[in-house]
């Protein structure tokens, strides 16, 4: 079903909504979903949740695409539920990608300097302007592994690419982003 | 998680929608060509594409006056060389310089030596003990025309094992393949019996590469044997060709990888088969 129609039903507030949007994008949530939490009860749930936001959210929004506002849904409580779980220390870990984020900081000086800060917004710019560069399977592996949080084993799977060759990829590809995150002044500043 | 990390995981969460959404599937249609080709090999094009090309000519141009046969198309490595084989009279005759001609004038059989002994059991004179696969083995051959497979005699007196076995028909049944190893304290045999279509009027072609020795014979006639060294093993590919009752032909080429003997040991078995 196209996602105007599925949107139609939300709108119409028939329950059919949810069984669509199920249906087309369940399998693409539990992903991200499993993939920020590593547990399935978990991430059902918070799928299911994601639903429900989705029920609240349309009407009014007609989101267009209706997958990716369903997705950031999905990670948003994902991470809420992560950072619960894991003050409370209740057995969730980090992402791993969460370790790769800390040491290209590293390698920029910046994890250890209390006072550096990160201008969100035009990071985002610049990384979006960087996405653009690559080529679709460079692009893909970035955004697969650093929006979605896949692993490198899941990603060779899909791609037919091996592991290391994704990591050495992925590598070059931090490598030239952190030259544009360094020359960025407006975006990364010290206080 | 340090917020500076979290920043930058922030920042990433940011990107436009487009990227997410163009990246919920890895679409395979958007694959350029120049990077296709890392999916396939970061190694430069070998010469195995040139034998293709070499083959798909020689399909296309029939040549009554030679027949070859293809040999080690394997493309294995760096040295190619073309082997031409004249048909005079229905009769090979190889004009390759290492051709001795008439060295074994006996045509050669594919016997599965009764005293040549698997896992104690003699494998001919009970071929209902063997495996499914040697059974089929042994029924292959004697379908294709050959009653015996032909070892040297001593072969006879070393016990022998099967340390490996397998046997293989494509779905289409185009061609088959059986491979079962023997082994016993002197080396292993591996016997690897394959059926080739082969091209009407296609060429020889032979991989051939240093320190790789080659040694062809010719054997009754129809029947080509080469004995080759190639990457520590020595191997003996036997080709004939069989004509069905309407007039069509098929050649079939086998393979034997003798480990553990050498070319001079191998080419001597070869040379005194009965």
């Amino acid at each position: 079903m196209e996602d105007r129609n599925i949107i139609e039903l939300f709108t119409e507030r028939s329950e059919r909504a949810i069984v669509e949007l199920s249906e087309k994008y369940g399998n693409v949530c539990m992903k991200v979903a499993y993939n920020v939490l590593g547990n399935k009860e978990d991430s059902e749930e918070c799928v299911n949740d994601a639903y429900l936001g989705v029920w609240n959210a349309i009407p009014p929004q007609k989101p267009n695409p209706l997958l990716t506002f369903v997705l950031r849904i999905v990670k948003n409580l994902s991470l809420k539920r992560l950072k619960y779980n894991t003050a409370k220390k209740r057995g969730a870990d980090i992402p791993v990608c969460f370790d790769e984020l800390s040491e290209v900081l590293t390698d920029m000086n910046l994890e250890n300097s209390p006072e550096a800060r990160l201008d969100i917004e035009m990071t985002a710019k610049v990384i979006d302007e960087f996405l653009e560069t690559l080529s679709y399977t460079n692009r893909y592996l970035f955004v697969r592994r650093y929006w979605y949080m896949d692993s490198y084993e899941s990603l060779s799977g899909e791609t037919g690419l091996k592991e290391a060759a994704i990591r050495k990829r992925v590598s070059r590809m931090w490598t030239d982003l952190k030259l544009r995150l360094k020359s960025l002044e407006e975006g990364l500043s010290y206080a | 998680m340090h917020s500076l990390t979290e920043s930058l995981f922030r920042a990433i969460d940011g990107i436009s929608d487009r990227h997410i959404e163009e990246c919920a599937v890895f679409d395979k249609s958007k694959i350029g060509k120049k990077e296709n080709l890392s999916f396939v090999s970061a190694k430069p094009k070998r010469k195995k594409h040139r034998i293709k090309k070499t083959i798909l000519l020689a399909a296309i141009i029939p040549v009554i006056a030679s027949m070859t046969l293809f040999v080690g198309s394997g493309g294995k490595n760096t040295e190619i060389e073309e082997i031409p084989i004249n048909i005079r009279e229905g009769i090979f005759t190889l004009s390759y310089v290492e051709v001795e001609k008439g060295t074994l004038l006996h045509r050669m059989k594919i016997v599965m030596v009764p005293s040549l002994e698997i896992n104690g059991e003699a494998m001919l004179s009970a071929p209902e003990k063997f495996s499914d696969e040697a059974e089929s083995l042994v029924a292959l051959h004697k379908e294709n025309g050959f009653e015996e497979l032909v070892l040297p005699s001593d072969f006879s007196s070393e016990k022998w094992a099967v340390s490996e076995k397998n046997f293989f028909i494509s779905d289409d049944n185009r061609h088959w393949n059986s491979n079962v190893v023997l082994e016993s304290e002197k080396g292993s045999v591996r016997l690897n019996v394959t059926r080739k279509f082969f091209l009407e009027g296609s060429r020889i072609i032979m991989n051939y590469n240093k320190p790789k020795r080659a040694e062809s014979m010719v054997l009754n006639g129809l029947d080509v044997v080469i004995v080759e060294q190639a990457y520590g093993s020595i191997s003996v590919e036997y080709f004939t060709r069989k004509t069905h009752g309407n007039g069509t032909t098929e050649d079939y080429g086998y393979s034997f990888v003798f480990n553990g003997y050498t070319f001079e040991e191998v080419t001597e078995i070869v040379r005194t088969l009965p």
